[in-house]
């Protein structure tokens, strides 16, 4: 935005003091907000100040105030989430910004004027003023320059001095000191083993060069592994060499394992692989043979007890008649039964005289009857459980007959198993003899002479075997001979690696943009020196400009005519002093408080009327300026401020009763806002607006 | 000020440092230090990353 801004209205509502919303249209050349202490005259004021710059209001290390130190945002008795609504204008156009939430975006609204120079040249906080009265000389200076319009020049050296830090020259100075030392160490641990490697080396026998020696000794162990290869009847290997240097140990091994396979060894191995499976084949067999002659015993001992298949089945025919016999008797006894049934019942129906005819006694012929039925009936009922008895006895026998059978039955199957393994044992047997046994040849008998053969054989080829294994155990240690001559070699090209590192594009890159980050340390840093002057001569040139006009506020403020100007001096940080025409003196050591107060309001005040080009904001914002200033003077400093805000737009705040009747009293069109004061018997305390004129 | 103003005080300087800080001042006081600012992480962010690629390719090549 070209045109300078100049404040309109301001809307806040759950922001610090404010719980409710409070309206406020500040668009005069000067605007009053009157009120006690803690009736919101800050809270008003900072909310302009957040609604700019909402980050950095709230961030101590932006900010620099320690009254905000815990600062809330939010108004505390309420829910609500803050809000803030500001407008500016340049003439006919208007600049809205609004805020809302305690993180609101952070954009900017887009006005020419940096956090640091709205809050020394637009917002003079009180503890800003308190800087020039009795600050450090560093912040002083930086104030000063910043309000000398020379803030842009520091806030571009402050970004260089930051870039510079962010270089990390030093950290990067030390890892290439670092990487010297490792390298060093490297290539002395590297030489020291490679002397080590080269005194076994001449031990052994060997002499430099190494890969000279390394080819020699090569060809003195392929010309032994011919020589035995030729011994063992098998094709000569390829040839070794050096190279790959890697691989040579396993392509020796594997040339080794390869003669080791095809020579007497090999054949030691086949004979001692037949000899262990005979072995197996022929315990088999012998076990097999074993079970067989166990379970005919067994069937044997089964005949003995319970006779032949053909006993018993005679001895079942004779308990099948006998058990014919039985029934028939049963079939007799049971005819008889009727027979006795029917004369009986022939007899009951004749009739039976009362006494014998022959001795005429007298005769029970009931009682007869009955005496003789019960007599032929005990003679059938005791010959009918002899036959039942006898019948009991016979099936007695034949179950266990059946049983005797099945039991024989079963010892013959199982000797036929036994006799079944016994023949595939034998036949396995003969297979691994590998040929046909003659009918009449035991194949235990046989494999056993085989083994005992065999093992002659292995015997023999076990000697040949030792000399064959001695041999190649030989050029095995010739091997790691030349094993170790690759190490030495390897490590000879290691150290010259190493030794060449420094001069090889890495190692040079490296270097380069080490020097690259100096050169860019050493440039931003006289970049930044001379960022320092240009700072310092600004605000020089332009307190010459100003000096003047401090002066006269002071004048008109404090009317001392003992010290009646203002001396800073920018050789000294800046340090103020207030001039005589006799003596020049540090301000704190001569003035009292409302004057020291006056020295800081002059200051500011004549410095933001001289230079209004420093930003976009065509207002001052003064929060208390007669704070600790006497009555008299507060008065003086109405008047003043009323001749200042036709040249600028002021919004100053004050619970001064003097302060505000002398700006009352001021012909510039203004606008007063009068708060009321806070209750104190208000639990939720809030800004509210009493009056406004 | 203007900016020939500034001359006694950058002559002492490199030629690519001068040329380069003319611009920055240039970008500051129109109200533009945020581009400056940026600009200046983009080069040390540049910097850092040749010089922690050189180092690591040196390292590599030590412990081979």
């Amino acid at each position: 935005m070209s045109e300078r801004l100049r404040f309109k209205s301001l809307e806040i509502a759950a922001f610090r003091g404010a719980r409710d919303r409070v309206s406020l249209t500040l668009d005069s050349p000067l605007n009053v907000i009157f009120g006690p202490n803690g009736s919101g005259k800050s809270t008003i004021l900072t909310a302009i100040e957040w609604a700019l710059y909402p980050r950095q209001a709230c961030t101590l290390s932006e900010h620099g105030i320690d009254e905000r130190r815990e600062w809330e945002i939010r108004h505390v008795h309420g829910k609500e989430q803050p809000f803030v609504r500001l407008v500016l204008a340049a003439g006919e156009k208007e600049l809205v910004v609004t805020r809302r939430g305690v993180r609101p975006g952070t954009e900017s609204p887009g006005i020419r004027c940096g956090y640091q120079d709205f809050k020394s040249l637009v917002y003079v906080h009180q503890e800003i003023m308190r800087d020039f009265l009795v600050g450090q000389p560093k912040p002083r200076q930086e104030i000063f320059q910043r309000l000398l319009g020379a803030g842009w020049a520091q806030d571009l050296k402050e970004a260089l001095d930051q870039a510079c830090r962010d270089l990390k020259r030093k950290e990067a100075d030390e890892k290439v000191a670092n990487l010297e030392g490792t390298l060093n160490a490297r290539i002395q641990e590297a030489r020291r083993q490679l002397e080590e490697a080269e005194q076994r080396a001449e031990q052994q026998g060997f002499r430099r060069p190494w890969e000279r020696a390394a080819e020699q000794h090569i060809e003195r162990v392929s010309e032994k592994i011919a020589s035995l290869a030729r011994e063992l009847d098998a094709a000569a290997p390829p040839a070794l060499s050096l190279e790959p240097m890697r691989e040579f140990p396993a392509r020796l091994g594997r040339v080794l394992a390869e003669l080791r396979s095809r020579g007497p060894a090999g054949a030691h191995q086949q004979l001692a692989g037949r000899k262990l499976s005979l072995e197996t084949a022929h315990t088999a067999c012998l076990h097999a043979r074993s079970e067989l002659h166990r379970r005919q015993a067994a069937l044997d001992e089964a005949r003995r007890r319970f006779g032949t298949e053909e006993t018993i089945q005679a001895e079942l025919d004779r308990i099948a008649n006998s058990r014919r016999e039985v029934e028939a008797g049963l079939s007799r006894l049971n005819r008889e039964r009727e027979l006795l049934r029917k004369a009986l019942e022939v007899l009951e129906k004749q009739p039976r005289p009362a006494q014998c005819p022959v001795c005429g006694q007298p005769i029970r012929a009931d009682d007869l009857i009955e005496a003789l039925r019960r007599k032929v009936q005990a003679a059938l009922t005791e010959e009918e459980a002899a036959l039942q008895g006898e019948q009991r006895r016979l099936e007695e026998q034949e179950r266990q007959l059946h049983d005797a059978r099945k039991k024989l039955q079963a010892l013959a199957d199982e000797a036929r198993r036994a006799g079944d393994a016994v023949r595939v044992k034998l036949a396995e047997l003969e297979k691994v003899l590998g040929r046909a046994l003659e009918p009449v040849e035991d194949p235990a008998a046989v494999a056993q002479a085989e083994i005992e053969r065999t093992g002659g054989e292995l015997a023999r080829l076990s000697q040949v075997v030792e000399q064959l294994d001695s041999r190649i155990r030989e050029i095995e240690r010739e091997g790691r001979k030349l094993d170790e001559l690759a190490d030495l070699i390897k490590l000879e090209a290691r150290v010259a690696k190493l030794g060449q590192l420094r001069t090889n594009q890495p190692w040079r890159q490296m270097l380069e943009a080490q020097q690259a980050l100096a050169r860019r340390e050493q440039g931003w840093k006289l970049a930044s020196e001379a960022l320092g002057q240009i700072a310092g001569a600004i605000a020089r040139r332009n307190l010459e400009r100003a000096g003047d006009t401090i002066s006269e506020f002071y004048g008109r403020l404090t009317r001392r005519s003992d010290f009646p100007q203002v001396a800073i001096n920018p050789e000294n940080k800046y340090e103020v002093a207030v001039k005589g025409e006799h003596a020049t003196e540090v301000i704190t050591s001569v003035l009292n408080l409302t004057d020291l107060n006056s020295v800081a309001v002059a200051v500011i005040t004549g410095l933001a009327v001289n230079f209004p080009e420093l930003h976009d904001l065509d207002f001052l914002i003064l929060d208390d300026p007669s704070q600790g200033m006497d009555p008299d003077v507060a008065r003086r400093l109405g008047e003043l401020i009323g001749d200042l805000a036709r040249q600028r737009q002021v919004i100053v705040a004050t619970p001064d009763p003097d302060l505000f009747e002398s700006l009352q009293r001021c012909t510039v069109q203004k606008r007063v806002v009068r708060l009321r004061p806070r209750d104190p018997d208000d639990a939720r305390p809030c800004v509210q607006v009493q009056e406004v004129n | 000020m203007e900016s020939r103003d500034f001359d006694p005080f950058l002559e002492e300087l490199p030629e690519q440092v001068r040329t380069e800080l003319l611009q920055w001042i240039e970008s500051a006081r129109a109200g533009e230090l945020a581009s400056v600012t940026a600009s200046l992480a983009g080069l040390v962010s540049e910097l850092r990353k040749t010089f922690e690629a050189a180092v690591t390719a040196v390292r590599k090549e030590i412990e081979q």
